[in-house]
């Protein structure tokens, strides 16, 4: 089987050093293959290179938006500031006492938390190495 | 309001804090947006107290992660 084999790759190397032989039937194959291809051409349009600007636009509209978001997330925040401190300012003036017990339960639940998110973030395997 | 129930604070107090708590919670959403670390819970808490918060963030996210770095860079 071996023998064949080699025999075979001998006999094959002649042939791929001269002018490949092409039959009528792969040639007739090779021209319905050409023509597929400038139909294909014809119908898919060229994909040509962006411009520089174009990029650019769009990286400068994607900066004004991201901004865009920021800025009106800081507004939300500042509103929500507001509300925070004034309803801390009437419960201070109002009750030191309810003041103090809000001000203890926001301290244990603020821990509470990040020490869950520790706990969580420790089980699920901290991957930052990995960045 | 009876007086026993109110307990008025000089409005320069309230002034005084209101601005120390807007300072601290600012700094805290926008570093933690920076760091992508939960940044609604730390502003919200550094609207509430002082300094706790401002204390708790430079530890977890600032100190910690540092000197982590910096025994991976230099191991000895």
């Amino acid at each position: 089987m071996r023998k064949n084999k080699s025999d075979l790759n001998q006999q094959s190397l002649p042939n791929s050093s001269s002018e490949p032989h092409v039959s009528q039937e792969d040639q007739e194959l090779i021209d319905q293959l050409m023509l597929s291809f400038q139909q294909m051409d014809q119908v898919i349009p060229h994909s040509t290179a962006p411009h520089v600007g174009h990029l650019e636009q769009l990286i400068t509209e994607q900066k004004l938006a991201v901004r865009r978001r920021n800025q009106l997330e800081l507004l939300c925040f500042f509103l929500v500031a507001l509300v925070l401190i004034g309803g801390n300012t009437l419960l201070v003036m109002t009750s030191w006492t309810a003041f103090g017990i809000f001000q203890g339960v926001t301290l244990m639940a603020a821990l509470g938390f990040l020490f869950g998110s520790y706990v969580r973030r420790k089980k699920k395997g901290d991957v930052r190495h990995a960045k | 309001m009876p007086s026993e129930y109110y307990h008025p604070i000089p409005w320069w107090v309230v002034v005084l804090i209101a601005i120390i708590m807007m300072m601290q919670s600012f700094w805290l959403f926008t570093d933690a947006r920076r760091r992508e670390k939960n940044r609604w819970f730390w502003g919200i808490w550094g609207l509430i107290q002082f300094p706790m918060p401002i204390l708790f963030y430079s530890l977890f996210h600032i100190y910690l992660p540092h000197r982590k770095s910096k025994s991976k860079r230099d191991p000895s």
